[in-house]
């Protein structure tokens, strides 16, 4: 394969929120960018985030090839993530922000989007307790597996106590 | 040769007790587990490497549990990874000893409040020296490696 | 000699796969991590990783502590190139707050970043030697590495975990004699990586051990996030340093290198370039340094006003990054670490179908992975 350079790209973030809120007029997809400390904030509804994804990543001005991260928090009467996606051909960033319901939050898997977005789905829903739907391979990744709580959750408290060790005899 | 060298005229016999002759050669070879686990880990290694060297006081890294003497424990221990730190120590063969390297292994460290990791090695295995630090310079090392030899000085054979 | 013709080739015979385990205690140098392949014969049909052995909560953690208090436990996130960790964290502060960095401290903190990143490479040139069955480049590399190490300790004051950027600027001037001594380093490091180079590089066992090995289009990096010098070797040159230029590299002039296979022997050279520029950005810092403060006067107790940022730097792995969201307290609510070695290990599966198993550990060593910032 040969060499693209990417180093002389400096990508303007306010012609991007021009160019993506047009977009998404088009599309008939809610979205309402602004800009904060130079970067492309958005909200979004939680129902349209694969085809936003896909529009972004397979339209040829917009073009955001690569997956930054998914960042999953919990406040006290929503949980919210936020996608953080890059274009590696214009240079410009944008986080899309979508809120989800306390009670029982569900989001749909953008896998079939951005393979990349494999793991970062797997923590949220170990750490959060946040259900991804359509995922292939929803299994324990950083955790034991036998805790019954959830750690980012603000409802567990860390606190320091004197502990024993408790044997864990659950894998192996 | 050395110290016997030129002392007696006819030939004789050396009587030594067998404790002493086994602890003298034993302190002087004891090969070492590498299990790095952290970023105390990458003092082992530069311990181990050329700049400070191990290999001059006999000590060697060997990749099994059955062919090593030592197992020095660098790095935070979590519930996950506890099970194993304790079947591989007693996969080792007797005579064993175990070294506890940075204060993440002393006594929890910087996790001391975390709700995934066990505050302190000797809470799941017996632990024979101590060596502090965040991470300990490779001198520190050396000085909780050579307390060693003390430890080993007091093994016998004797049935108590 | 054979002149007849088989009937069955391999393909066609019955597949009776087996699993081996390779443990989380293993003889290589790159920490706890442990997959499970389904192997058909020395063919690797797939593997499942499990990670988790060190994972100690360090997001949980973040918000009991304040922003001074949390910078010591970012070092040892990725502590083979601790102070890169420290750069970025206080970056993110620092936009968040709009606090100005003077420009000594700025061209210090540079020096510091990439002789911290030439470390990073000399333990990853002596662990691939490692991966591909030669000791002579672990002792080499660690040597080497001792030279560039004292100059950072003569700076810093203290081995592997250096706690000495902060919020505003650095903590202490340069010393008398560390001119000196960086001038001496500067001199002999690129003799010494010449002997290195003709050491292993050309060496031919180790080109047929890694010629054509592990190969990543550039789609597919993309897809599957990845950064840094794994993304380079794939065909697309691009860094950080110089998309979005941060404390002054922009300043600086240097080179970014690519390869064009993206195999391991390109990944290999990628990072072998890179220290060379390295060299050539410290030497250019360290020409021209500006007189002037070192530290700007920064409250005892930092609050940050509210609102959420994503700040990232070209680490020696990749793209660190920190997403902060402040509620206007003096602990964050939430803070949440992005880390090169997780994007890079959740590829794996896709880019050992088909290897064997051999290759398998060399594929795994040009990743470079540190399993400190895997599990966090």
């Amino acid at each position: 394969m040969e060499i693209i350079d990417y180093t002389d790209i400096r990508g303007d973030n306010q012609e991007a929120l021009e160019l993506i809120k047009n977009k998404a007029k088009e599309a008939g997809i809610r979205i309402e960018p602004e800009l904060v400390f130079d970067q492309v904030n958005a909200d979004a509804d939680a129902g349209d985030i694969i085809p936003l994804c896909r529009m972004l990543k397979e339209d040829k001005d917009l073009s955001f090839e690569y997956i930054r991260s998914i960042t999953g928090s919990d406040f006290e009467d929503r949980y919210e993530i936020v996608y953080s996606l890059y274009s590696f051909s214009n240079g410009w960033s944008i986080n899309i922000k979508i809120k989800l319901d306390h009670e029982k939050p569900a989001v749909d898997s953008i896998i079939e989007v951005y393979r990349g977005a494999d793991w970062f789905e797997r923590e949220i829903w170990e750490m959060l307790g946040i259900d991804i739907k359509g995922h292939p391979n929803l299994k324990t990744l950083l955790l034991v597996g036998d805790e019954d709580f959830h750690p980012l959750r603000k409802s567990f408290e860390l606190k320091w106590e004197e502990r024993k060790y408790i044997p864990t005899e659950k894998f192996e | 040769m050395g110290y016997l060298d030129g002392r007696f005229k006819k030939p004789n016999i050396v009587t030594l007790s067998y404790d002493k002759l086994m602890n003298a050669a034993r302190s002087r070879s004891v090969w070492y587990l590498t299990f790095g686990i952290a970023c105390c880990a990458i003092e082992m290694m530069a311990t181990g490497a050329s700049h400070y060297d191990l290999d001059r006081f006999g000590m060697f890294f060997r990749a099994s549990p059955r062919q090593a003497d030592l197992i020095i424990i660098s790095g935070w221990i979590t519930r996950k990874y506890a099970p194993v730190v304790k079947r591989i120590y007693e996969q080792m063969a007797e005579p064993k000893y175990v070294v506890a390297m940075g204060s993440c292994a002393i006594s929890g460290g910087h996790t001391y409040d975390s709700y995934n990791t066990v505050q302190g090695i000797d809470k799941i295995i017996p632990v024979d020296v101590y060596v502090q630090g965040c991470p300990p310079r490779p001198e520190a090392l050396y000085k909780g490696l050579l307390e060693m030899k003390k430890v080993i000085n007091r093994d016998t054979i004797v049935v108590k | 000699m054979f002149t007849q013709e088989f009937e069955n080739t391999v393909e066609d015979l019955p597949k009776d796969y087996m699993e081996v385990n390779f443990g989380p205690h293993h003889p290589s140098t790159h920490g706890v991590f442990r997959f499970i392949a389904r192997v058909d014969g020395e063919r690797i049909a797939g593997i499942e990783p499990v990670v988790g052995y060190l994972h100690r909560g360090v997001e949980k953690m973040a918000e009991s502590r304040t922003y001074i208090q949390f910078k010591p436990l970012v070092d040892r996130l990725d502590y083979t190139g601790a102070l890169i960790n420290e750069l970025c964290y206080c970056q993110a502060l620092e936009k968040m707050a709009g606090i100005e960095v003077p420009a000594r401290a700025q061209a210090i903190r540079v020096i510091a970043a990439e002789l911290n990143r030439i470390c990073a490479h000399l333990i990853f040139y002596g662990a691939m030697g490692l991966e591909a069955g030669a000791f002579t480049p672990f002792l080499f590399g660690f040597a080497e590495r001792e030279k560039a190490f004292q100059l950072l300790e003569m700076l810093a004051g203290g081995r592997l975990t250096f706690n000495y950027i902060t919020v505003g600027g650095v903590r202490k001037d340069i010393p008398e004699d560390f001119m000196k001594d960086l001038d001496r380093f500067i001199s002999t490091f690129p003799k010494r990586l010449k002997v290195f180079e003709d050491l292993f590089t050309g060496n031919e066992i180790f080109k047929s051990r890694t010629r054509g090995i592990g190969v990543i289009s550039r789609e597919d990096a993309f897809d599957w996030a990845m950064s840094g010098p794994t993304l380079r070797g794939s065909g697309a040159r691009f860094d950080i340093r110089k998309a979005e230029p941060y404390s002054g590299y922009d300043k600086y002039d240097f080179d970014i290198p690519a390869g064009e296979n993206g195999d391991v022997y390109d990944r290999y050279l990628v990072r072998m370039e890179e220290m060379r520029q390295s060299l050539r950005i410290v030497e250019q810092a360290a020409g021209g340094l500006p007189p002037g403060d070192i530290q700007v006067k920064v409250p005892k107790v930092l609050k940050l006003p509210e609102g959420e940022l994503y700040y990232r730097n070209e680490g020696t792995k990749g793209e660190i990054g920190f997403y902060i969201i402040s509620d206007g307290g003096k602990t964050p609510y939430r803070m949440k670490i992005r880390t090169p070695s997780f994007s890079h290990l959740s590829a794996l599966d896709y880019v050992l179908k088909g290897a064997y198993i051999a290759d398998a550990i060399v594929i795994l060593g040009s990743f470079d992975t540190v399993m400190g910032s895997v599990d966090r």
